[in-house]
């Protein structure tokens, strides 16, 4: 198979990635990103951010990472959309494949790899994938308007998609595995003062039933053990992230959920000349603005190594 | 419109059909990728994209229920569904699957 030699491979395309990007090719690098299937990562399923600086009305996730994607792309940042599917960090030179089975060569490797939404991992849940069971609220509530779905999760985004589904559909039921809920104050306000947002507190999900996709869920009240069905075409899953960290087992420092390390301070990682920024190596801030922060540092940090070792670029 | 899509699909040549939304960012996502595609099987296959908007009908004939979905046809047959986002490689693995 082919080879393919660059100073700079970015892997994922977040606000992480393409800040890098726009860094590195700013620097002269001629980064290469591979976007993965997302490119853009979670904000193409966020609807509104309002808390990026900037932007003072707010913007659509989608557009928001078009805005990156093209300044990334105006100073020379080469994009493919394909995703990188093995790595080999041993020899001198960082090696990665592509999907076609193509070999990059890469002086220095930038890691934007993200997270992704975790799944409750229960069988009908599986079943019933994209036939009635989503993670993407923005996506998929659009196919339930003026019906009765449920949401499972206690966080700031299971809230924010609970707010969504209530301004199109009938009902939501939020289902919250505990007495609380981990979200933001302003969040929990705002979902316990919509009329349609029933929670269903210290409930768990049995089993999503239906004959022809989803008309049903039964969920359990732990402390009670009584349970209930609920009749509904609708239920996404909101319970959080997990690092796209899968491809670098073994071969990179995690910690036990799988998120990256890096040396504090700073995003290199455990092997010389391999960096990683955004929500892959972050499980405590995981927002667009520290995820671009850190994307900027990834590329000054490649940057200075190459300078260091004289790569000529 | 209604009538060509039911009449593509009918088609000796394998139709790929993007069902999307202008509102869905992984559509958006997928996209080049798409357009990848289809330019790489240029000679073996049809690709095309429905707005499932502007063609309920379509949508609701297919029971879409997620956007987007790549529905892979040939003399009115479905040969592979996929919902979700794809990368360009597992739409290459589908393709040469059924292709």
């Amino acid at each position: 198979m082919s080879e393919e030699k660059v100073h700079c491979l970015i892997i994922g395309a977040g606000p992480a990635g393409y800040t890098a990007a726009i860094y590195a090719s700013r620097a002269g690098l001629k980064p290469l990103m591979y976007t993965g299937k997302t490119p853009g990562g979670q904000l193409t399923i966020t609807n509104d951010v309002e808390n990026y600086p900037g932007y003072p009305e707010g913007i659509n996730g989608p557009m928001m990472m078009e805005d990156f994607r093209k300044q990334a792309e105006r100073f020379g940042t080469v994009i493919r959309y394909e995703a990188i599917t093995k790595v080999d960090f041993t020899g001198p030179q960082h090696k990665a494949w592509d999907e076609s089975g193509k070999c990059i060569l890469a002086d220095s490797v930038i890691i934007a790899t993200g997270a992704s939404a975790k799944w409750l991992g229960i069988p009908s849940e599986q079943k019933y994938m994209h036939s009635g069971v989503s993670a993407c609220a923005v996506c998929d509530g659009f196919f339930h308007r003026g019906k009765e779905v449920a949401i499972v999760g206690a966080g700031d985004t299971a809230c924010e998609e609970a707010s969504y589904l209530a301004k199109i559909c009938k009902k939501v039921y939020m289902i919250v595995r505990r007495e609380e809920m981990r979200a933001s104050q302003i969040m929990q306000k705002r979902v316990l003062n919509t009329p349609n947002i029933e929670v269903l507190w210290s409930t768990e999900t049995d089993e999503i039933f239906g004959e022809n996709g989803v008309e049903g869920v039964r969920v359990k009240n732990s402390i009670t053990g009584a349970t209930r069905e609920l009749a509904i075409s609708g239920f996404f899953v909101a319970i959080g992230h997990k690092p796209n960290s899968d491809i670098f087992q073994g071969i990179l420092d995690m910690d036990e959920n799988g998120y990256l390390k890096t040396v504090p301070g700073t995003s290199r990682t455990n092997v010389e000349g391999v960096f990683a920024c955004g929500d892959v190596q972050d499980h405590v801030y995981r927002q667009a603005v520290t995820a671009a922060g850190t994307g900027c540092m990834a590329a000054l940090d490649a940057e200075r190594y190459l300078a260091a070792r004289e790569v000529a670029v | 419109m209604k009538k060509s899509f039911q009449e593509l699909i009918q088609s000796e040549t394998p139709l790929l059909v993007d069902f999307y939304a202008t509102w869905c960012g992984p559509c958006k996502a997928m996209a080049p990728a798409l357009e990848e595609i289809a330019s790489r099987w240029n000679e073996k296959i049809k690709v095309i994209k429905i707005d499932i908007d502007k063609n309920p009908e379509a949508a609701q004939q297919w029971k879409i229920q997620a956007v987007p979905t790549l529905m892979l046809f040939r003399q009115g047959n479905v040969l592979a569904r996929q919902a979700g986002a794809m990368s360009l490689g597992e739409m290459e693995k589908l393709l040469s699957q059924h292709v």
